[in-house]
């Protein structure tokens, strides 16, 4: 059935394969090894192409595509409500981040307001969300670097998070919890006890964490110093999120573009110096703790009132355009939404943070150790369901 | 809610390269996204880039500077557009999945191949005269 839909262009000929590229100048004492895309360390179904001299990388190929599920086509053929538990399924592991993108994106379009209360319950979700996913980072992040305790600690706490999650949403990890116009369903009674429980309960065991790792000699070794990507480096390469603030830019959408009541909270966006694999760490611990900030601010200050904004029964955006960020776990996160006036998206693009912050580690593995490509890959904090969609 | 307006420039495919450069020079040092929208009643490939000026530092509400918008329309017939990987290495992997998704070759991309679909796939799936060969199944409309 191939020729139905041959819809290649004669322009420039063929294009290559990854094969062709990778085999074109391998040297006398170089191998090719192909790490992934089934592979404990890559974080999903990724495959790291390394072509190595004895240990050290030569070159690293990240090729991508594994999971790629046409969610942008998808999105043409369904209407503006139906895609939200799709957004669940992009960035798995921060699916309420996600979700918050989207909707924001599609209010920003039609010009909806959400209540406030609505507005504060979001923003919980969402650093609650942030939490969640950097815990799963840390414990990925610490399993790929053989300390496997931690992985326990953080899914320990994670785990609280989760039962929060499924408290107001019914579900664990894909919760179709924000709607357009605001959020499903209201808090339901004891979920704000339980929360500030939770804030105590984490602030204690990130310093567990601290004393851990941060300052173990071996934990130093691997990560100070290994993928160093300077300010410039970041900047031209599309780096967003912990993966940019770690080289010392700080540029968190929050703060940047403030979204929600984000510009009414206080909280601290932490920035490293070096930009090596250490301080990406540092920043997304720090994060947490910030985020617990934000969380206790929201609890304290949650009004009262609706949570879903009157909207129409059928979204149908105005015909027009909205290209809207928030901050994702993992970085800038952008929805790319075109409206022809119609129930359907006309066009639906997703910006995923991963997608761009990947491409850093061709350029930050080259010259290190197959063990440095893996705490690289790691600190990047990938996610492959949303860099394939 | 905060404004999200972008500024936002058209150009000509020809004198794209230059502008891109152009606003380069004038701090939008970082391309954040770049994507295209196919308008098949129109004929053309409208490619879609979004720039932004970044300032390291540790003061966050400094950060960001100018964000532009800039969109060109190519030809569907046999839509090239140069690459701007010159000028921001990150559009690599952007331009990559334009050319496998919609078609559009970018001359001057240091290493331009699919990305997304799997080695042997043929076509540009996010095109709207792509053919979908999934089975299709009765659709209940979405009413109330």
């Amino acid at each position: 059935m191939a020729e139905l839909n041959d819809l290649r262009l004669a322009t420039g000929g063929e294009k290559p394969e990854l094969r062709d590229v990778v085999t074109k100048d391998v040297g006398e004492e170089e191998i090719l090894v192909s790490m992934g895309p089934q592979h404990p360390a890559t974080h999903g179904v990724l495959r790291v192409v390394l072509k190595l001299s004895g240990e050290t990388i030569v070159d690293a190929y990240p090729d991508i595509g594994y999971l790629h599920r046409g969610v942008e086509k998808i999105a043409e053929g369904w209407t503006y409500p139906q895609f939200v538990p799709m957004t669940d399924r992009l960035d798995y592991v921060a699916a309420m981040s996600n979700e918050l993108a989207y909707v924001l994106a599609v209010e920003r379009l039609m010009n909806i307001e959400v209540p406030p209360r609505a507005a504060y319950i979001r923003v919980i979700m969402a650093e609650l969300q942030r939490i969640a996913s950097h815990l799963v980072w840390l414990g990925a992040f610490g399993t790929d670097m053989g300390a496997v305790t931690l992985f326990l600690y953080c899914f320990r706490e994670r785990e609280k998070i989760i039962e929060l999650f499924e408290m107001a949403s019914g579900a664990r990890l894909t919760y179709s919890y924000m709607r357009i116009g605001g959020v499903r369903n209201d808090l339901p009674d004891g979920f704000v006890e339980k929360a500030r429980d939770f804030v105590k309960l984490m602030r204690q065991r990130l310093k567990e964490y601290d004393d851990l790792f941060t300052g173990n000699r071996i934990f130093e070794a691997r990560t100070k110093g290994i993928g160093p990507l300077t300010a410039e480096q970041a900047i031209a390469l599309s780096a967003t999120g912990p993966t940019l603030r770690g080289s010392g830019v700080a540029y968190d959408v929050r703060r940047a573009e403030p979204y929600l009541i984000y510009d009414q909270l206080d909280f601290e966006v932490p920035v490293g110096k070096n930009g090596d694999t250490y301080d990406r760490y540092l920043c997304r611990m720090k994060e947490m703790r910030e985020s617990l900030k934000i969380i206790e601010q929201c609890l304290d200050a949650l009004p009262g009132g609706e949570v879903m904004a009157k909207v129409p029964k059928v979204i149908k955006p105005p015909a027009g355009e909205v290209y809207s960020l928030t901050e994702a776990p993992r970085g800038a996160l952008g929805v790319y939404l075109v409206s022809d006036g119609s129930a359907n998206p006309y066009r639906l693009h997703w910006r995923a943070p991963t997608f761009a912050n990947l491409q850093i580690v061709r350029e930050t593995t080259r010259g290190f150790k197959i063990a440095d490509a893996v705490a690289v890959i790691g600190s990047v904090d990938i996610v492959l369901g949303e860099v394939d969609r | 809610m905060t404004s999200t307006t972008w500024e936002e420039i058209k150009v000509e495919p020809g004198k794209y390269l230059e502008t891109m450069r152009a606003l380069h020079k004038e701090g939008l040092n970082q391309l954040s996204d770049l994507t295209a929208v196919d308008w098949k009643d129109r004929g053309v490939i409208e490619v879609v880039a979004h720039l932004v000026a970044l300032r390291p530092g540790e003061d966050p509400r400094q950060a960001l500077g100018r964000r532009v918008r800039v969109k060109t329309e190519v030809e569907r017939d046999r839509p090239s557009l140069d690459s701007v990987t010159p000028i921001w290495p990150g559009a690599d992997w952007y331009e990559r999945e334009v050319w496998d998704l919609f078609g559009v070759d970018f001359p001057g991309h240091p290493d331009l191949r699919r990305i997304m679909t799997p080695e042997g796939f043929a076509g540009h799936p996010l095109r709207k005269d792509f053919v979908d060969r999934r089975p299709k199944r009765e659709r209940v409309p979405h009413t109330r």
